[in-house]
């Protein structure tokens, strides 16, 4: 890290601790959605998910099979911090799907905590929950786009794997200048 | 310029010519890396994606096989109730051959009325509180027939939100346990009438369903009791959840008569509303009562035609069937 005193230095200070910040809230968030169902069966799983009734019923049943797996390995892969910029795209991905899913329940009228698929009803209360819903999942999109934008931060194993990064400013360090006295007198 | 000159000149282009090429290496060296660790990132997806599949079909598949040899070795009665039947019309797609349906009517009636529902679920209340007296006339007439499923959807749904939930296993048992004693319809009525509100499960207490039962005569026995305490017939209604599921219904109340289901439309009226709380007589209302008993008496009709059946005597069936086990008792 270079340590700066301009003014431009003072994000570059900042920008570490608050990717490492979004990185915690991002994979929080997807443990905390991805352990419990984990436990559910897929029967459970794949009804929920049916129950949107977007796409065919394979579809539905195979995505309800593997989205515990996939919110499970891209939280644990985001606090880790491996692939960061790959795996918050593909977060921010997920929860565009979700986002899509919940608005196109609302826009069709399905209410669908009621249980009761099959009824063209909606429950008033329901349209309060779905605007909840997506204003939820769009907060979950800010640390995704955080880390899409600033992917680098402390405690990632994309650091181990990728070096420091470079310094912002061209200012050769020690190393450098000796380097190209090197080359120059080769020349 | 100085000889000096021009060769620190020479020297600072040759310089930032070198500079520029170690940082295009660098760059490129980067950009390999970040490539590498973006295709480990995914095969790290792909091996977690995969390992837990395969953790969980097998798991589950065990389970299944588990639970399912358990309901054959420890006692085929612990199950099903007494009396339930295998549901033609399920067992055509589901082919377990499992007593899922406890049948309310005449086993002569030629018109089947098969109910998937949740004791939980509005829905069904609005259908049960609207179209009992409907039915239930059918019933007497010994035109109809009907199999009741009970299933878990709410508790199902409420568990996909991440709640405890498990009123309707554990009023599903009780229903099965109900009907072991004889008195499934009047239980039936029993709870559909004191329905609690959907979000909330104060029927995964089983003394609130044993409360309940004291409402229905001779029904409140230790036997009762103990059923019900062990959800002694939780299995069964995930048997019936499970068929529920293979048979790909869309929600509860799901009816269908000689196997075709009633549409939402058939089923409630237009001015039926979500979020009812179904406790009132008003829920009734939302049923299309109109299009169900036309639907029964289309079916009746193609059954029949002009002739009538003898009407059912519930009391008879009972007495029919302990006769016909002590007839086999004495023969063997």
């Amino acid at each position: 890290m270079v340590e700066s005193t301009s003014p431009a230095g003072g994000r570059a200070r900042s920008q570490p601790w608050i990717s490492l910040a979004a990185r915690a809230g991002l994979g929080v968030m997807w443990l905390h959605y991805a352990v419990p169902k984990l436990s559910y069966s897929s029967d459970a799983l794949q009804f929920a998910v049916r129950e949107y009734r977007i796409g065919p019923t394979g579809l539905a049943d195979t995505f309800g099979t593997i989205q515990p797996f996939l919110e499970l390995a891209l939280g644990l892969l985001v606090i880790v911090g491996l692939g960061t910029r790959l795996t918050a795209a593909l977060s921010a991905l997920l929860l565009l799907v979700y986002i899509g899913g919940i608005i196109s329940l609302g826009a069709r009228g399905i209410a669908i905590n009621c249980g009761c698929g099959g009824i063209a009803s909606t429950a008033a209360a329901g349209h309060t929950r779905y605007t909840l819903d997506v204003l939820r999942d769009l907060g979950y999109l800010v640390p995704a786009a955080w880390l899409i934008w600033q992917p680098r931060s402390p405690l990632a194993l994309d650091a181990w794997l990728l070096g420091e990064p470079e310094p912002r400013r061209a200012s050769p360090t020690p190393t450098e200048t000796s380097h190209i006295e090197e080359g120059g007198r080769q020349s | 310029m100085s000889p000096a000159n021009r060769d620190r000149d020479s020297q600072r282009v040759a310089r930032a010519r070198i500079a520029a090429m170690q940082a295009a290496d660098r760059a490129k060296a980067r950009r390999r890396r970040q490539l590498l660790t973006g295709a480990i990132a995914l095969v790290v997806i792909a091996a977690i994606v995969g390992i837990g599949l395969a953790v969980k079909s097998s798991g589950s598949n065990g389970g299944s096989n588990a639970s399912h040899g358990s309901a054959t070795s420890s006692s085929a009665a612990s199950f099903a109730p007494s009396g339930a039947v295998v549901d033609s019309y399920v067992n055509a797609t589901t082919h377990t051959g499992d007593a899922t349906a406890i049948p309310y009517g005449s086993p002569d009636a030629k018109v089947t009325m098969t109910v998937f529902e949740d004791v939980r679920c509005p829905y069904c209340d609005i259908f049960e509180l609207g179209a009992r007296d409907i039915y239930k006339q059918f019933v007497a007439a010994g035109e109809v027939k009907v199999e009741f499923h009970i299933v878990k959807l709410i508790d199902i749904n409420d568990q996909a939100n991440g709640e405890n939930a498990s009123g309707s296993r554990e009023g599903g048992s009780a229903l099965a346990c109900a009907q072991n004693a004889g008195l499934f319809d009047q239980y039936h009525d029993v709870l559909y009438d004191s329905q609690p509100s959907e979000t909330t499960d104060p029927w995964s207490d089983p003394s609130a369903l044993i409360a309940l039962a004291k409402q229905v005569p001779g029904l409140d026995t230790a036997a009762f009791e103990s059923c019900v305490t062990n959800t002694t017939y939780g299995g069964w209604v995930d048997q019936n959840w499970a068929d529920f599921n293979t048979l790909k219904l869309q929600g509860t109340p799901t009816i269908e008569i000689d196997g075709t289901a009633l549409t939402a439309a058939q089923t409630f009226s237009p001015t039926s509303k979500a979020g009812v709380t179904a406790t009132t007589s008003q829920d009734g209302q939302g049923a299309n009562t109109s299009a169900i008993l036309s639907a029964l008496q289309a079916a009746v009709t193609q059954a029949y035609g002009s002739s009538t059946p003898a009407p059912w005597n519930p009391t008879a069936t009972p007495t029919t069937a302990s006769s016909a086990a002590s007839a086999t008792a004495s023969a063997s």
